[in-house]
């Protein structure tokens, strides 16, 4: 259950750092908005993406290096 | 000297151990993880700088578009049709593979060729960071034709990051592998979000009905900034072609493609190729143009997304020179008798720090990157050869793994001498390597037909 509310939620961080600038774009919010919501959904992707992934089973290398 | 030689071929033979036999068919991976992988592998901190690039190399948008569309496609084709398949069939890394037909000696003298090409790419990407740590200090970027540093507080921003990425590659290489892992589409979404928020301000209509007559007109409008060479439709389908070349021509990607079930899983490069390559430097185009085409990644990010732009670019070199440090000390680990793995990290580390305090490296990655592929190039033109070719002539392979030679002269002969008349060819350095692939072919069969006639 907890991976799947993180997953949602660092999916749905992402969404928001890929509609926002769209909204500034469309001049639904200003520049300093854009940038400071931007900011917020960024951190709360780190937050619940490395949440997510230490609930995952670690995966293999594939052989890198 | 022999002796040396042989020990140090055995060494760097236990480093690779865990490699030396092809991979078991319970171990091949799905075509779902070649996907991600692609996908997150080619985002790197060196796209800021690439796309950028073109539009100071005054590129014109429909030249770029078809230029990146067919050249990419020509970089996936090289992967499925020439790395994969070579790959999957032996299920061996080309270090293990290229043994067999070069020799212990020479091999190691590629994978010490190799460990410097690395350092100098970590440099550059160690660079690219400097930038953005720069603007936080008020700290002047060098300038495009700046080979030495511009000013002491570059130097110490260089040598801070360059200390503290090798610091932390050494403390947890594995730790920051997994970051690098969450960074990576997030770091895909500062390049969309960056290029997208500064439409408006190069004057893009919030309807886009402006987009294409101001994306040929005020970024990619076919004139380049003083002092930069021309560039066209050849130079930017040749540069997405080749920029991997050591991976796909050269082989390099073999430690991957053993792992694929089918050859056709080549075809899952597309993901890096297209999101990663050509929307990245798109955006990155997009992100230098308004910015006054300023060749600075972290002003570039900053002016676009803010302070998540300048993290963009600071995590974008981090991630991407760690594995780099990585390989690099893998590969000098076999010149360094009996140290630790942290200390050749180190011994890379401090190397890579040196030359990222040199602007040079980023400031000319495009051409860097050119000769980094034409310097391998050739090796995998020998391995193809001796793949594919030497069946069909019934030309006898593998002679230096059945004659039990340190060097394949041969091999090295015809490395050296295609490099040679590579230097020669009177053609821009973009396209030399292609000529090149076909002299060192015909060049390798020739010493093998000479002789057996």
């Amino acid at each position: 259950m907890k991976t799947l509310i993180y997953a949602s939620l660092s999916v749905a961080s992402l969404v928001i750092c890929l509609i926002v600038p769209f909204l500034y774009l469309w001049a639904k919010i200003g520049e300093s908005q854009f940038k400071s919501i931007f900011l917020a959904a960024s951190m709360a992707w780190f937050v619940f993406a490395i949440l997510w992934n230490g609930m995952k089973k670690k995966p293999s290398d594939q052989g890198k290096g | 000297m022999e002796n040396r030689l042989s020990r140090l071929a055995s060494r760097m033979d236990q480093l690779y151990e865990y490699d030396r036999e092809p991979v078991p068919a319970d171990k091949l991976q799905s075509g779902s993880k070649f996907a991600g992988l692609f996908a997150g592998e080619h985002v790197a901190a060196t796209e800021f700088v690439i796309g950028a690039f073109f539009v100071l190399h005054g590129v014109g948008l429909t030249d770029l578009l078809v230029g990146l569309g067919v050249g990419n496609l020509l970089a996936v084709f090289s992967w499925t049709f020439i790395c994969a398949p070579i790959a999957t069939r032996t299920r061996l890394t080309l270090y293990w593979y290229l043994r067999k037909i070069a020799g212990p000696g020479l091999t190691l003298v590629y994978n010490v060729a190799n460990a410097i090409l690395y350092c100098v790419l970590a440099g550059a990407m160690i660079s690219v960071s400097a930038t953005a740590v720069g603007i936080a200090f008020g700290i002047r970027t060098p300038t495009l034709n700046d080979i030495f540093p511009s000013s002491v507080g570059w130097v110490l921003i260089a040598i801070f990051l360059g200390v503290a990425f090798t610091s932390m590659a050494i403390l947890g290489f594995e730790k920051l592998s997994e970051f690098a892992r969450v960074c990576s589409p997030w770091i895909f979404f500062v390049f969309i979000a960056g290029a997208v928020a500064v439409l408006p301000k190069l004057g893009v209509h919030p309807r886009l009905d402006n987009l294409w007559e101001i994306a040929s007109t005020k970024i990619w409008n076919g004139v380049p900034v003083v002092g930069q060479e021309k560039f066209g439709l050849w130079h930017v389908m040749f540069f997405a072609w080749f920029c991997n070349l050591a991976m796909h021509i050269g082989l390099s990607d073999m430690a991957l493609f053993r792992y694929a079930k089918k050859w056709t899983y080549g075809f899952f490069t597309a993901f890096g190729a297209y999101p990663g390559h050509m929307l990245a430097w798109i955006c990155s185009g997009v992100m230098v143009a308004a910015v006054g085409r300023e060749m600075n990644p972290g002003l570039m990010a900053f002016e676009a997304a803010g302070l998540a732009g300048i993290a963009g670019v600071l995590f974008a070199g981090w991630t991407t020179a760690n594995p780099t440090l990585y390989r690099a000390g893998l590969a000098l680990q076999v010149i360094t008798p009996n140290w630790p793995r942290w200390k050749v990290t180190l011994l890379a580390g401090s190397l890579t720090t040196v030359l990222a305090c040199f602007p040079v490296f980023f400031l000319k990655l495009l051409d860097y990157v050119a000769i980094y592929g034409l310097i391998l190039m050739p090796i995998g033109a020998i391995v193809f050869t001796e793949h594919w070719i030497f069946p069909l002539l019934r030309i006898p392979q593998f002679q230096a793994e059945k004659k039990n030679l340190m060097f394949n002269w041969k091999v090295l002969a015809v490395w050296l001498g295609t490099l040679v008349i590579c230097y020669f060819l009177p053609i821009h350095l973009y396209f030399r390597w292609l000529p090149g692939y076909f002299i060192a072919i015909a060049a390798y069969l020739s010493l093998h037909l000479f002789r057996r006639g």
